[in-house]
């Protein structure tokens, strides 16, 4: 077992964005499960917190985000998931967390997104990262074998509910999340698979089919009757790109937060934090805005050569 | 910006559409010719239904003109690059008088070469089929290609994919009016980026000039009413312009469904967010009364 010592060079290691030894990682993930395993599906934790939408592996955006949330231990951290694939840097920014939440296990929280899944992340780029990075897959499989302990929501100060995507049809109260078996590969369809994909839709009451082919849409209804069910204040979610880093969905019951600005290197977005303060008669929090880091922190590549336009 | 900075996207677009190829969103049994499978690692599934989206739109609205006029038609292909339009339409036994691709001189000497060296190319190619090297910025474009056609008063499909873009503003306008006069009845079908001025266009610009890649003609032409203006200014007489998420819409159901069975799109907001910046336009000038109007890509779904 590294003593905490080895455990804070390989962070200081991954907070310039180089690379750790293969050992490194099998002990760390080794670590991290033990962790994992004890949480459970939904995971409790008390305000003031700062939670965060997609990383996608920009791991310069993700210094950005300390830079301007404050760092760990300091802050208390949820991550919405999501933290690979897309971006160049996802082995970097996945090792940097998962790093963080052995060192600090209780100052950062990490539950997992859709692309935390050994299906999406051989198309989306993770896999080819590591095979890029590391010459093998191994570190691919031990990574992805974490991503089956990561939890599949938090909840916060028992009012907040927290997950990647949204609600599922075939889930009626935050027991019902409680008792899924998560310990396995995002499945296809299922409760497991619509906490992950799901999305709010301002024009339907109850469900929809999703445009994703995964999850479901959700409508005002769907919400309502989940939230007093549960007696919960509002739900926030991550997993759709908005262009202005966050949006309020049915009269402010549901957040959409997004943390990865320019996304893919493109898309033009600003990016945003959500710390939340705590529930008195009304929910008390902030929103800190943040841009892409300036082009003199990036390592290189500090972009793609080209994203893939049309020319 | 150079103009082998314009060719290099030639390579690019073929190999992006070997990729699509391979992976079955349409068949193309030619392209392979022109791009190596190892030339580039994995695309996108965004790019690859992009490029769908693209090939499909042109495929059709060929086949439609051609099938209206009984292959009494010319098609004239501007920056052709390495398009297979012409094998793939002979392939589908669609007929037309003559069918000519311009592009750089380079461009259109390695495609020769191309040809040559593959037999299931070169046996189709036939005595319908003209390629020249003509500078599209140059004063005398239209009336060069005028003088290539047989007969310039037949029904012509004019076509460009991302080719207008790269020209200065006024040398589009020109080549568009100077060939509505060469070819009197004429349906244009073009393919632009359009929306620089939003956050997401902005980073276009900015990303593709990193890489050496202007846009000289991307402001004058920002959105999809200018792009339907720019022809109706320059000589045609009706134009209708849509974004590339309309675009896709107007592909028959079955289709879409199919292609998007091939590879899961996780990304919606992206996909949408991209679209639309991208704009497919058709205008026609019809001294023929040949009933152009009718081949105009719908504005309604």
């Amino acid at each position: 077992m590294s003593s905490y010592s080895d455990l804070d060079r390989q962070i200081d290691k991954l907070r310039r964005c180089e690379l750790i030894t293969e050992d490194q990682v099998q002990q760390l993930c080794i670590m991290a499960r033990d962790i994992l395993m004890e949480e459970g599906n939904v995971h409790s934790l008390s305000s003031p917190i700062t939670i965060c939408g997609d990383i996608h592996g920009q791991f310069y955006d993700l210094m950005e985000l300390f830079e301007i949330g404050g760092d760990v231990p300091h802050r208390q951290y949820l991550f919405l998931g999501d933290y690979v694939d897309r971006g160049f840097y996802s082995v970097e920014t996945f090792l940097l967390l998962l790093a963080l939440k052995v060192r600090f296990p209780d100052r950062i929280m990490l539950i997992r997104g859709n692309h935390e899944s050994r299906q999406i992340t051989q198309v989306y780029g993770f896999y080819d990262e590591c095979l890029r990075k590391y010459g093998s897959a191994h570190v691919w499989h031990l990574c992805t074998d974490v991503f089956d302990y990561l939890p599949l929501g938090a909840l916060i100060d028992n009012r907040v509910l927290c997950v990647h995507g949204g609600l599922s049809p075939s889930l009626h109260t935050i027991d019902g999340i409680r008792v899924i078996d998560r310990k396995v590969e995002v499945p296809h369809q299922g409760p497991m698979c619509d906490l992950l994909w799901s999305d709010p839709e301002g024009s339907l009451d109850h469900w929809g089919v999703s445009p994703r082919g995964a999850g479901f849409l959700f409508g005002s209804k769907a919400v309502d009757e989940f939230t007093s069910q549960n007696d919960i204040a509002m739900i926030c979610r991550a997993h759709q790109l908005v262009m202005e880093g966050f949006k309020w969905h049915f009269n402010k019951r549901v957040l959409t937060i997004w943390s990865a600005p320019n996304y893919c290197y493109r898309c033009g977005n600003v990016a945003s934090l959500f710390e939340f303060r705590g529930l008195d008669a009304t929910p008390r929090y902030q929103f800190k805005m943040f841009n892409e880091a300036p082009a003199e922190t990036r390592g290189n590549p500090a972009r793609p050569a080209a994203p893939d336009y049309f020319l | 910006m150079s103009d082998s900075t314009i060719i290099e996207t030639n390579s690019d677009a073929t190999g992006a559409k070997r990729y699509a190829v391979d992976r079955g969103y349409w068949s193309d049994p030619f392209i392979r010719y022109f791009s190596s499978r190892l030339d580039k690692g994995r695309r996108t599934v965004i790019l690859s239904r992009r490029y769908f989206t693209r090939v499909h739109t042109f495929f059709t609205q060929a086949v439609a003109f051609c099938s209206k006029f009984q292959g009494k038609c010319n098609i004239v292909s501007l920056g052709a690059g390495f398009d297979t339009l012409y094998w793939r339409l002979k392939a589908n036994g669609t007929t037309f008088s003559q069918f000519v691709e311009v592009d750089f001189k380079e461009v259109i000497l390695h495609k020769a070469e191309i040809v040559k060296r593959h037999r299931p190319l070169h046996d189709l190619q036939g005595d319908d089929y003209t390629a020249m090297s003509h500078d599209l910025r140059a004063e005398d474009a239209a009336a060069s290609i005028r003088a290539a056609v047989t007969d310039p008063s037949l029904p012509t499909l004019i076509m460009t994919e991302c080719v207008l873009v790269y020209m200065p503003p006024n040398d589009s306008h020109r080549l568009i009016a100077a060939m509505a006069e060469a070819f009197p009845t004429s349906i244009w079908l073009d393919y632009e980026p359009i929306n620089a001025t939003d956050s997401f266009g902005q980073m276009m610009v900015h990303n593709l000039k990193a890489r050496g890649c202007e846009l000289p003609g991307i402001h004058a032409s920002p959105t999809v009413a200018a792009h339907s203006r720019r022809f109706e200014d320059s000589g045609y007489e009706h134009a209708t312009a849509v974004d590339l998420n309309h675009a896709y819409q107007l592909i028959p159901a079955d289709e879409r469904r199919r292609i998007q069975r091939l590879e899961f799109l996780d990304e919606l907001e992206e996909w949408t967010l991209i679209n639309s910046h991208y704009c497919c336009t058709t205008a026609c000038v019809d001294a023929a009364n040949a009933g152009l109007q009718h081949l105009l890509l719908p504005t309604q779904p």
